[in-house]
């Protein structure tokens, strides 16, 4: 059993939209659904969690590495329940852009309280 | 026969949904096309109405009348030991069993995973072997 | 309630300012009233800084030495790594045992590690005198050794030394329960159906 890279250390979520009313919506926190949640209660163990959107875009910048890459992110962590289904509020760094809708986030395990 | 187990009076049942989940209860009386009275004295089930979508029915049944109190529909429950007969089919030792791997930690999930490895080991290698006889009759 | 007049309530305030002074026997220059000598410039109050008492950050009861830890982030993250004290800064301690799994003696923010409840006793096991200042980083790099430098600096034998000395001692100790050598040389990770607000560590 050589593992020479670690596997998945986050969770799937799905970027929904903006934190919005019917016909106003409020950009600086975005609802996200992480797989498996499927009740209020259930989100208490990923409030605080920090999330990455992670994009991938044309020009290659450099990265922590040091290397240039084109995969970029967007840090934001968890900070509310939305609903009683699961769903969770997140705010980023910055805000995400509508291209991300429906798009792959990572909900990551820390920081933990386990 | 198609279906094997009925809704009658004195069927028990499985709750599978809400609140009191797992427990066993008996069919005490009918309330319309979808509802049920339900009674579970051994398992902490208490005397209420449940829709037939919590519910799942067992292959055992109680000789009870219809609307008999908790007191009579323990008794006849004990009579025929329904939960010592429940307690040694397949479908309980599953549910234990899901039960116990929910509970796992992490270290123990890993034991497991080498467990099922080695057997799938044994399981194929045995396959591998019967198949490579049959190919050579 | 009857309204005080104001000389009324002036009198009260100097016969409780020299009660005050009577009780704690203090001189006239520092009570309120009369003051001689004023400083030229305002002095700062000076205030007990709280920054100076520095407690290490509560450890969380699921962290105890011995515990086997996963870790979340960096460069090992998914290794499961022994605990083994908390540093005065407030991280934990951890090892491999390096000669399991390659983590070395290294410092780990609590918040990055989920603790499992597999433990080890490691009451006998001698944790070498450890503490922050072991892992400074040297900045200062000596530029006339540019040509012969590889570029990879050696640790001081003082570290190699102290975890040769400790996975001589946690290595036995791991072996003796089964499986549990092959479960620290393994990496953690979520796969297909496994939702950790659902799963016990």
């Amino acid at each position: 059993m050589s593992q020479k890279s670690s596997g998945r250390l986050y969770c799937k979520g799905v970027v929904l939209g903006y934190k919005r009313s019917l016909r106003n919506q409020y950009p600086n926190q975005t609802r996200i659904k992480i797989q498996g949640v499927e009740d209020r209660v259930s989100t208490n163990f990923y409030i605080g969690k920090r999330v990455a959107y992670v994009y991938r875009a044309k020009k290659p910048i450099k990265s922590i590495g040091g290397k240039k890459t084109k995969v970029r992110v967007i840090w934001g962590k968890i900070i509310a329940p939305h609903g009683n289904r699961g769903v969770v509020r997140a705010k980023f760094r910055n805000n995400l852009p509508p291209s991300s809708f429906g798009k792959r986030v990572r909900v990551m395990l820390y920081p933990s309280n386990v | 026969m198609v279906f094997k187990r009925f809704v009658e009076i004195g069927r028990v049942v499985l709750v599978t949904y809400g609140e009191h989940r797992g427990k066993l209860g008996v069919i005490v009386d009918v309330v319309d096309q979808n509802r049920v009275l339900v009674d579970g004295p051994q398992t902490g089930l208490p005397r209420q109405t449940i829709n037939f979508k919590s519910l799942t029915l067992t292959p055992f049944k109680v000789k009870i009348q219809h609307g008999s109190r908790t007191g009579v529909v323990m008794k006849a429950l004990e009579e025929k030991k329904i939960m010592e007969q429940w307690k040694n089919t397949l479908w309980y030792k599953k549910l234990c069993s899901r039960e116990n791997r929910r509970k796992l930690g992490d270290f123990d999930r890993f034991k497991v995973m080498i467990a099922k490895k080695r057997k799938a080991a044994m399981v194929n290698g045995q396959v591998k072997k019967l198949k490579s006889l049959h190919t050579m009759k | 309630m009857v309204s005080k007049s104001r000389d009324v309530r002036r009198k009260l305030k100097e016969q409780a300012a020299k009660k005050q002074a009577q009780s704690t026997g203090m001189s006239d220059k520092v009570t309120k009233a009369k003051r001689k000598w004023y400083p030229a410039d305002d002095k700062p109050r000076k205030r007990t800084s709280r920054r100076k008492v520095q407690k290490p950050s509560k450890l969380r009861a699921s962290i105890t030495p011995g515990t086997v830890l996963i870790l979340l982030s960096g460069r090992f993250r998914g290794k499961r790594v022994i605990f083994l004290k908390q540093l005065a800064s407030g991280l934990l301690l951890i090892t491999g045992p390096f000669a399991l799994n390659g983590v070395p003696l290294r410092r780990v923010n609590q918040r990055y590690v989920i603790a499992t409840t597999t433990k080890i006793d490691i009451q006998s096991v001698e944790i070498p005198s450890v503490d922050d200042s072991w892992f400074k980083k040297n900045k200062k790099k000596p530029k006339s050794d540019e040509m012969t430098d590889t570029g990879k600096s050696k640790l001081p034998e003082s570290f190699l030394n102290a975890q040769k000395s400790l996975d001589s001692q946690l290595v036995p100790l791991v072996k003796q329960v089964p499986f549990l050598k092959s479960y620290l040389c393994s990496r953690f990770s979520l796969s297909y159906g496994q939702f950790p607000h659902e799963m016990r560590f």
